[in-house]
């Protein structure tokens, strides 16, 4: 067994996002500060039917539906871009014009180092930027916002 | 943040009642705000952190509380005419703005007797994000 442990605050161990544009092959791409959580989902659309000579529904699946959900906590760079790296960078852009201005993305997903101190899996793909609501109280006054990519395609597990 | 609160207090007018620099200790087993009524004490801050945010990045946002107790006693028997102002007044150390980034302030009084004399506790408490 080897056991994805993503060590919070581990350098190398921990679980990172990157995101770059994905029409600059050079880009080098943004790390997601202060990820809060992240989800994969991998939803397979199912065609059932029914046919004479079985009593419970026949189910196939078909498409999948893919995006990553997460919450970050905002920070000023990241989130409104640095404005001083190539344009073509998503550093200059920041999360939030690439979700205003509908750019496609790269991702690449690190889920952290297996237990055993072995280098673990990466996720990515391409997709866009969605669901952002960034939200602040005065019980807790520090900006938070869930952030969706919608993934264009297929991942790729490497 | 207890020389915060000490500056505060110097702007109030208190009337017979005077402020001490010195920490609320025991002194031949009885506590200085006893041994003399009508003084204003302000012990050291307290102080306790709990996270409100972490991040997968080892980022933790905290909500820290500090909090100081002013303490002082009165002659129960016949309570100075200023009693109930300055307890408004100390009551509104919380309104300080001399300590940055603070989001909630909180406040408690509390008052109970040791003999003749009235002791009065009033908790300030600071709550800022770090």
């Amino acid at each position: 067994m080897a056991y994805i442990y993503p060590a919070p605050g581990v350098s190398g161990v921990q679980a990172t996002l990157s995101i770059s544009i994905e029409s600059n092959g050079s880009d080098a791409g943004m790390s997601v500060p202060a990820l809060q959580d992240v989800t994969v989902n991998n939803a397979n659309d199912v065609f059932s039917w029914t046919q004479l000579d079985a009593s419970a529904k026949k189910q196939i699946a078909t498409t999948s539906t893919n995006s990553l959900a997460m919450n970050i906590v905002l920070d000023g760079t990241t989130f409104f871009g640095d404005g001083t790296t190539p344009v073509t960078d998503a550093d200059h852009s920041g999360i939030f014009n690439l979700s205003k201005n509908k750019t496609k993305v790269s991702f690449s997903l690190y889920l952290g180092d297996n237990d055993d101190g072995t280098t673990g899996k990466t996720i990515s793909g391409d997709g866009y930027i969605t669901g952002l609501a960034p939200t602040v109280s005065a019980d807790a006054p520090v900006w938070v916002s869930p952030i969706t990519i919608t993934v264009d395609g297929e991942y790729t597990v490497a | 943040m207890r020389q915060e609160v000490l500056d505060y207090i110097d702007t109030l007018s208190l009337g017979t009642y005077s402020k001490s620099t010195n920490l609320p200790y025991t002194a031949s087993g009885v506590v200085l705000y006893v041994t003399n009524p009508k003084t204003i004490y302000v012990d050291q801050p307290n102080i306790t952190e709990d996270p409100i945010i972490t991040a997968l990045d080892g980022v933790h946002l905290n909500s820290t509380v500090q909090s100081v107790i002013i303490y002082f006693s009165s002659d129960a028997k016949s309570l100075p005419a200023n009693y109930s102002t300055l307890v408004n007044n100390l009551k509104n150390a919380k309104n300080i703005t001399t300590v940055s980034g603070v989001h909630r302030r909180e406040s408690d009084v509390t008052q109970s007797y040791q003999g003749d004399l009235l002791i009065t506790e009033i908790a300030v408490r600071l709550i800022t994000i770090t």
